[in-house]
């Protein structure tokens, strides 16, 4: 549902007045609460809310330039797909990386200003997600949000910092543990979940998964673009492209698949549109994540119960933005079969809003006063 | 592969059906819920998206079935979900309804439970009070006096007088002594009737209220199907309740401490 600039402000006003006045006495109230669930993921930002509404956007926040593009935009700031579309006029944040907030871990090699800029595009990014939920002006906005498996307690206190403005109360989860949670998986079972920066595994069996059950590898749907980038530079020299041309190929035709259509794009060849064949590089990109996964399962299998290794080998939950390859869930269990002995791995239903259900789901059931308390 | 194409009939069922799984709601509704704007689907867009994705998944699969086949599939496997969903909204109507009738009886068997407590208590107090010693009393004096003044007029010496006075007092306390009992027993018999009543009914009550509490429960579930909001928490009859309660327990407690740490520092 597209709404203008204008709109996004009123919208934001009037949730902040409203504020003040709402009470927790009448907290109870089904119409006075508003759960969400929320994936704020690297890539994408996905939310689930209990009104019913679910969106997902980029994780892309955009300010004007300059004057004229400000004049020319109308708006002090752009998220998401409007990003991507009007970025020649506009300073882009992408404020996560590996899943965190940039900046707010002990990266020494973000400058202190830099980190500053990316906290308030994060906190304008929530912002624009809670406003895409329509709750209502005066209702409670109770929220649960994915952070990576291995997130600091910096990077977990940022995500608190950019949501507690328009956030009543906040609670912050493993987002491979709210993707399980949302398929009712909470025993012997694997969960991976791959992002545009991480690639998150989580081992579920029955309790809350504790750092030995939860693997964060950096390769994530960021790692796939630049391999697939690299080999394109090397195969086809000639050919002038760009990271968002690359990335809207992948969202195309990324397969893992020994058997496809030759994937063709139509790519500027010294100025000129020209047909080219990346069928070879993209699957060699694609299959290049597979590797580090497999690896990491077998380590989270080998270290289980070995009277229940098998089952866990055969319950593998595939989900995330980057588990839409084509066949990556079969190419998986082939590799396991190879390295490991053996696997089952199924893609989620709905891979780009698994996280944010499983949130919402979790949000739904969180007892109120455990809410409250938060708040 | 010639394009699939769906069929009149088919057409119409997939409309009927939409139109009643659709959640029926007002445009005030909307505007409550802080929707300005909406997305409407049109139903030939519905209609085609569905062929397009059989379509899509049979090409991506390298499936190459007899057309007719698979239209006779999928119009049967159609067919039986739309019954399959009627059957389900009937149980759904059906456990609505109960729940309704449920609330009633209780309200009613709750309203009938006081009605016969107080009856109770009324009945208990009537029986604690008796009758007045003093009107007894009187009662004596008055036979006493009339008996005197009868027998001293037919001159009827003194001693027989009292002897005739007191065998009238022996016969009237006799008299109320059996009538007391007689009215006693009465009583008692009408406050166990009434205790046993309101025994009764407390059960049925016990029994309406477990029975309306698991028709809520089914409630929630129906809620939970339309997509409409919940009561919040993880219900007891959750299958993994314990386990999820745990869990839920376990986030709020990392929740809380990591809050703990962050006002530390």
């Amino acid at each position: 549902m597209a709404t203008t600039g204008k709109n996004k402000d009123n919208a934001n006003s009037s949730t902040g007045a409203s504020k003040a006045s709402k009470s927790k006495g009448s907290a109870d109230t089904e119409q006075s609460i508003v759960w969400i669930g929320m994936d704020l993921g690297t890539s994408r930002t996905a939310i689930a809310c209990s009104n019913g509404v679910r969106e997902s956007f980029p994780s892309l926040v955009g300010y004007p330039k300059d004057i004229i593009s400000h004049k020319m935009l109308g708006t002090d700031v752009l998220y998401g797909k409007d990003v991507i579309a009007r970025r020649l006029s506009l300073n882009v944040y992408r404020p996560l990386e590996a899943g965190v907030i940039k900046g707010s871990g002990d990266d020494k090699n973000v400058a202190a200003d830099e980190a500053e800029a990316n906290m308030t595009a994060a906190r304008q990014l929530v912002k624009h997600a809670i406003r895409s939920a329509n709750a209502p002006a005066d209702s409670l906005v109770y929220c649960v949000i994915g952070a990576p498996a291995e997130a600091s307690i910096n990077n977990r206190h940022a995500l608190l910092e950019a949501a507690k403005e328009v956030i009543d109360s906040v609670i912050i989860c493993s987002e491979p543990f709210s993707v399980a949670y949302g398929m009712n998986v909470l025993t012997d079972a694997l969960v991976i979940d791959i992002g545009a920066g991480t690639t998150d595994l989580c081992r579920m069996h029955g309790t809350m998964p504790e750092a030995e059950d939860q693997v964060t590898l950096d390769h994530g749907g960021d790692i796939l673009d630049a391999k697939l980038s690299e080999l394109l530079k090397k195969s086809h020299p000639e050919v002038s492209f760009s990271l968002q041309m690359i990335v809207d190929a992948k969202e195309r035709f990324s397969t893992v698949r020994s058997t496809s259509d030759p994937i063709l794009v139509t790519w500027p060849v010294n100025g000129r549109p020209t047909e080219i064949d990346i069928t070879n590089e993209m699957k060699e990109a694609c299959f290049s994540i597979i590797p580090p996964i497999v690896e990491a399962l077998g380590k989270l299998v080998a270290s289980f119960d070995p009277e229940f290794q098998e089952v866990l080998r055969n319950n593998v939950l595939l989900g995330g933005g980057g588990s839409q390859i084509r066949g990556l869930a079969e190419a998986i269990s082939d590799y396991m079969d190879e390295h490991l002995g053996g696997g089952q791995v199924r893609q989620v239903e709905e891979p780009v809003f698994a996280g944010a259900n499983g949130a919402l789901l979790i949000s739904k059931d969180m007892p109120p006063e455990y809410w409250e308390q938060l708040s | 592969m010639v394009p699939l194409v769906m069929t009149r009939s088919l057409a119409r069922n997939l409309f009927h059906m939409l139109r009643g799984a659709a959640e029926k709601t007002t445009v005030e509704g909307l505007k409550k819920r802080g929707l300005r704007t909406v997305s409407v689907l049109n139903f030939r867009d519905v209609q085609m998206i569905i062929v397009r994705s059989i379509e899509n998944t049979l090409q991506r699969r390298g499936l190459d079935f007899d057309q007719s086949d698979i239209q006779d599939e999928v119009r049967h496997e159609f067919l039986s979900l739309i019954r399959e969903r009627d059957v389900l909204q009937g149980t759904v109507d059906a456990l609505l309804r109960e729940k309704g009738e449920l609330a009633e009886n209780r309200s009613a068997l709750a309203t009938e439970l006081d009605k016969a407590t107080l009856e109770y208590e009324n009945a208990q107090s009537s029986s604690e009070a008796g009758d007045s010693d003093q009107e007894i009393a009187a009662l004596m004096k008055r036979i006493a006096s009339e008996v005197i003044a009868t027998q001293s007029a037919a001159g009827v010496k003194p001693q027989l007088t009292d002897t005739t006075l007191s065998l009238v007092q022996a016969a009237l306390q006799d008299h109320l002594q059996t009538m007391g009992q007689q009215s006693e027993n009465g009583q008692q018999t009408n406050l166990n009737q009434l205790q046993r009543r309101i025994e009764k009914l407390k059960r049925k009550l016990h029994e309406t209220e477990h029975m309306l509490e698991r028709a809520r429960a089914n409630g929630v579930g129906i809620e939970r199907l339309s997509g409409e909001s919940v009561d919040p928490g993880v219900k007891h009859n959750d299958p993994d309740f314990e386990v999820k309660k745990e869990l839920l327990g376990e986030i709020f407690r990392l929740n809380v401490e990591l809050r703990q740490l962050l006002n530390k520092n």
